[in-house]
């Protein structure tokens, strides 16, 4: 009778003992599986999460820029640029600059600069100065400019726009009504601003001679202007690239026909249709600049 | 004997019973969060409509969890499927000895959302003192060169274009986003572009009357004098709606040209070049 009660216990305990201890096996097992499903799972989600959603609408209410990571406003912004003209005529430019701005608002800026700029001339002068009428003038020994009332008689080429600039200096204003952001590379935080300005300023001119040599140092006011981007990748670093076009009022051009020369003392004469008409000498130096920007 | 027994089987299967409770909820627990994700993921990533079955939004692919930030956070305006019609002004701007300015219309299809098919035709045109016309004409320093220094380029660098057309392909690698005065909210693309085309030419006499032009006859099989082109080029395009933008680029012709003694009347000798006509175009967008 003792047995089979000893034995009714012993099954009972094992079972009670069992059913916990195979459970929690089950549990072990099922954990491990779950910690690799749950690998799994995570690179499963490295695969997908990077993957480009393509083209999706944002979600109502986003607005399109938050807001702009790097405001301008009330900062200052030092710049050394690199100048370089382009679609040159007679004369063209290679030069560099320096220039200080304040960014009174994000969306206006008043600038200072100066520069030395380095002055050749193109090309087409070299066949003027070999071919021109005017060289043609001086190789036959004909009057050239103000020969016959004792003038210096030089036989420069009658072209307008002949004079380089040695250095500028001059003052501008600048209007960024476009803020924007670019996705370069997906994950590249490229902000920029697209601004347009005006200004005017000085220019020292020269202009190269028949003889060789240089004609003296002039000095001609001048108005700039132009349009630029700012890229600005870091808070305190700009890179700038901009198109500003020059002009200013060049001295009288020396014409080699008197009659004409009296027609036109501050200037030069073209003939339009059938008409000659006196024009003054403007020059255009477009120059394309680019330059790195302190902002502090 | 069966009291004992009972007992043992209840003791033994309590733990069973229990367990079972617990995956039970466990697994329902999943299935309530996973339905949750699913929810979320769809609202975050699809805007699937609310109102869709539950066993709908189960059946969709859970993506992640983890949402990645875009430095620009999606597209207010797709392009993609739609076509987009252009007018735009164009001014040719590396004069060197001829100059142009004209209308052109571009009829784009953008087959996806960074690619894009184009249409262009043109025509140039300039009022001067024998009145409108269509063409080129030359450039100052030309002018200025012949009057004042008695020199003129070769012949072949003389031609004008009164219009052409031209088929090219667009590809879009960068966009963005801009706000214009905190006001205006926008997107833009930039792209490149290459393609080819067909210009119409003329070519001016040496003698002319100082008032109306009178252009030499070139020899044409299909009665205007064409010359083929390619042209490679990049470009802005602003989007402020879903039906208006503005682009502003700037594109290469690259023509070969020629003047031969046999086809020009007044030619002084043979002349060759390949030409580089740069437009710089700006103009609007009608998308639809």
């Amino acid at each position: 009778m003792m047995l089979p009660r000893l034995m009714c216990a012993g099954l009972v305990l094992g079972c009670s003992l069992a059913s916990p201890l195979a459970r929690a096996a089950r549990d072990d097992a099922a954990a491990a599986e779950d910690d690799d499903n749950e690998g799994e799972k995570r690179q499963s989600d490295a695969a997908t999460s990077f993957q480009r959603i393509e083209e999706r609408k944002p979600r109502a209410g986003t607005p399109l820029i938050d807001q702009k990571l790097f405001p301008m406003g009330g900062r200052f912004e030092l710049t050394g640029i690199f100048d370089y003209s382009f679609n040159d005529k007679y004369v063209d430019h290679l030069g560099g600059s320096g220039a200080a701005a304040f960014h009174l608002f994000d969306w206006l800026a008043f600038e200072g600069f100066g520069g030395y700029l380095l002055g050749g001339e193109t090309g087409i002068i070299g066949n003027v100065r070999a071919d021109g009428s005017s060289a043609k003038r001086a190789n036959e020994g004909q009057e050239c400019f103000d020969d016959a009332n004792g003038g210096n008689g030089a036989c420069e080429p009658q072209l307008p726009d002949m004079w380089m600039t040695t250095w500028f200096a001059g003052g501008d204003i600048q209007w960024s009504p476009i803020y924007g952001k670019i996705s370069a590379v997906s994950e590249l935080d490229l902000n920029f601003q697209l601004y347009a300005l005006a200004g005017a300023g000085a220019e020292g001119i020269t202009r190269y001679l028949n003889t060789g040599g240089f004609d003296g140092s002039q000095v001609r006011f001048s108005g700039n202007y132009g349009l630029g981007v700012r890229l600005i990748p870091w808070k305190w670093v700009a890179l700038r690239a901009e198109l500003r076009n020059y002009n200013g009022l060049n001295p009288n051009v020396e014409e080699h026909n008197a009659n004409d020369e009296d027609a036109c003392t501050s200037g030069y004469t073209l003939v339009v249709g059938a008409d000659k008409q006196c024009f003054p000498d403007i020059s255009t130096n477009t120059m394309f600049q680019v330059g790195l920007s302190l902002l502090l | 004997m069966k009291k004992l027994l009972l007992f043992a089987t209840l003791t033994t299967m309590a733990p069973a019973v229990s367990a079972a409770d617990e995956e039970e909820k466990d697994a329902s627990g999943e299935e309530a969060a996973s339905t949750d994700e699913d929810k979320g993921g769809d609202e975050e990533a699809s805007d699937a409509p609310a109102d869709a079955p539950a066993d709908a939004s189960a059946e969709v692919p859970a993506t992640t969890t983890e949402e990645t930030i875009f430095v620009v956070q999606g597209k207010p305006f797709l392009v993609a499927g739609k076509f987009e019609l252009s007018p735009q002004l164009a001014q040719s701007v590396n004069d060197s000895f001829t100059s142009h300015t004209g209308l052109i219309a571009s009829g784009l299809y953008h087959l996806k959302e960074n690619v894009a098919f184009e249409l262009t035709g043109g025509v140039f045109a300039w009022w001067d003192v024998g009145g409108p016309r269509l063409g080129g004409r030359d450039s100052e320093l030309t002018v200025e060169l012949r009057e004042k220094e008695s020199l003129a380029p070769e012949r072949v660098k003389l031609y004008q274009f009164p219009g052409f057309l031209a088929a090219d392909a667009q590809w879009s690698p960068l966009y963005g986003k801009v706000s214009v005065h905190d006001l205006a909210l926008g997107q833009f693309n930039l792209y490149l572009s290459v393609g080819a085309g067909a210009f119409a030419m003329q070519l001016e006499s040496l003698t002319q009357n100082g008032v109306q032009k009178s252009y030499v006859e070139l020899p044409s099989p299909i009665g205007v004098p064409v010359t083929l082109a390619t042209s490679f080029g990049g470009g802005l395009r602003f989007y402020f709606t879903d039906w208006l933008g503005v682009r502003i680029e700037v594109r290469d012709y690259v023509l070969p040209l020629s003047v031969r003694e046999s086809d020009v009347a007044d030619a002084e000798g043979p002349s060759f070049d390949v030409t580089n006509l740069v437009l710089g175009q700006a103009g609007v967008s009608f998308i639809f």
